[in-house]
């Protein structure tokens, strides 16, 4: 997280700040909770904000986010895996928990109805804005085959079921399956290895 | 759904890419596929890389506002002995908790006493019984906020199950609660429960389903409510089929 060696690494260090402090929140320090927060809040309200777009509901479901990792970390269990995908996970579905609301899926199928199928290479290429984690997960998601990419970015960015990703893209659903799962799998290798 | 098949969707799962149901089903195999657990937990880690990449300080004010609303707020209590999986023991907890509602209600079938783990055996495989039964009818529940829910009835089993998911945890010492509503109007209180840690829920309900128009779920206070005390935050109307 904070070390020099910014390499993306899958295999989490045991004594990592965000899983450590996670283990002490989980005790009821809420000190170390507001330690937490400075780590996390950035990517907690990034990928929220990436999946829900506007900023003001990104900001209420942060909100909600951030208090239930502090209900929960009573059962965050560090043997299953890192503090950081702990928290990730949590923000993750709750962004598209919101996107998938009856009333925002009713906005959103009209914006989608509008919008070109073909959006992988403008999420690529539009952040020309440097950030050097950035930079290296978008620069792996262009090693994947446009369909990995195209698959695990409608999934992963914009919060749609495989079912609507099949449908959008016209392909049976087990090949979407199947990409988003050999694509992530390239992308875990990659990672291993050091972008 | 095959095995096989249930072997291919760690990237969908993880990807939240999953409807409510084909979660749930994959969940019940990740407890019993050690191969799949190990991906998950690798693929975890590799999409909270894709998803941290994306990091934007969020507005100022929030630190505040959410430090300000974890100093009123009860943490969970830890879950107990780590005897088996996550899955496995969320089943336990809501089937004991079915079980002394359907007890305490008298409604429908009394679920016998069985041990603990015969009973989720038990109880997983009731699920796919459900699911798969001829006459198993999907309503649709519409709840409040970012929820959702769908409920699957068997009447010839006496049996249904909710599953959810963008459940927001109840306040402290309120837990949600399920009713049944009767064609009369009649409610009759059944299991109460939480959202697990990432906002789902599954509830498996047994009763006798041939009067009951409709299911609710209310807000009320820990141990359940005899009538509610609340207007519903959900309600899935039996004959609206989707």
């Amino acid at each position: 997280m904070m070390q020099p060696d910014r390499r993306l690494q899958v295999v989490p260090e045991p004594e990592d700040a965000v899983t450590r402090l996670l283990s002490q929140v989980g005790r009821g320090d809420e000190a170390a909770f507001r330690e937490l927060y400075d780590h996390i809040a950035g990517w907690v309200y990034g990928v929220i904000l990436r999946v829900v777009r506007d900023p003001s509901q990104s900001e209420e479901v942060t909100q909600e986010v951030m208090v239930e990792i502090w209900r929960n970390a009573t059962r965050f269990d560090p043997a299953r895996g890192s503090g950081k995908a702990w928290v990730m996970t949590m923000a993750h579905r709750r962004g598209v928990d919101r996107v998938r609301s009856a009333q925002a899926s009713i906005e959103r199928d009209h914006k989608v109805a509008a919008q070109s199928v073909d959006i992988a290479h403008d999420e690529v290429s539009e952040q020309v804005e440097i950030r050097l984690d950035r930079q290296r997960v978008r620069h792996l998601l262009t090693e994947l085959t446009d369909m990995q990419r195209q698959t695990i970015e409608l999934a992963y960015y914009k919060g749609f079921s495989q079912r609507e990703i099949a449908e959008k893209l016209d392909l049976p659903l087990g090949t979407v399956k199947t990409r988003m799962r050999d694509g992530l799998i390239r992308l875990r290798d990659a990672m291993e290895v050091g972008a | 759904m095959s095995t096989e098949d249930l072997h291919l969707l760690t990237g969908a799962y993880v990807l939240d890419s999953l409807d409510d149901l084909e979660r749930v089903a994959f969940e019940r195999h990740l407890a019993d596929c050690e191969d799949c657990r190990n991906e998950v937990h690798e693929l975890r880690e590799t999409v909270a890389q894709i998803g941290a990449a994306e990091t934007t300080p969020p507005p100022s004010a929030l630190r505040q506002s959410v430090f300000a609303e974890v100093a009123r707020t009860a943490q969970l209590p830890p879950h107990v002995a780590p005897v088996t999986s996550q899955r496995t023991r969320r089943w336990t907890q809501g089937l004991a908790v079915a079980a002394v509602a359907v007890l305490a209600f008298g409604l429908g079938t009394v679920v016998t006493d069985r041990s603990a783990e015969q009973t989720v055996v038990a109880q997983e495989d009731q699920l796919t019984q459900i699911v798969s039964a001829p006459d198993a009818v999907m309503a649709a529940m519409k709840m409040k906020g970012d929820a959702r829910s769908k409920v699957i009835v068997s009447p010839s089993q006496g049996k249904a199950v909710m599953v959810g998911a963008g459940i927001a945890a109840p306040t402290n010492n309120m837990v949600y609660q399920v009713w049944l509503v009767d064609d009369n109007g009649g409610k009759h209180g059944m299991s109460t429960f939480e959202p697990n840690a990432d906002g789902t829920a599954e509830m498996v309900v047994n009763a006798d389903f041939s009067n009951i128009a409709a299911v609710a779920v209310t807000v009320e206070p820990v141990g359940g409510s005899k009538q509610p005390t609340s207007d519903p935050v959900g309600v899935a109307a039996l004959g609206e089929q989707i």
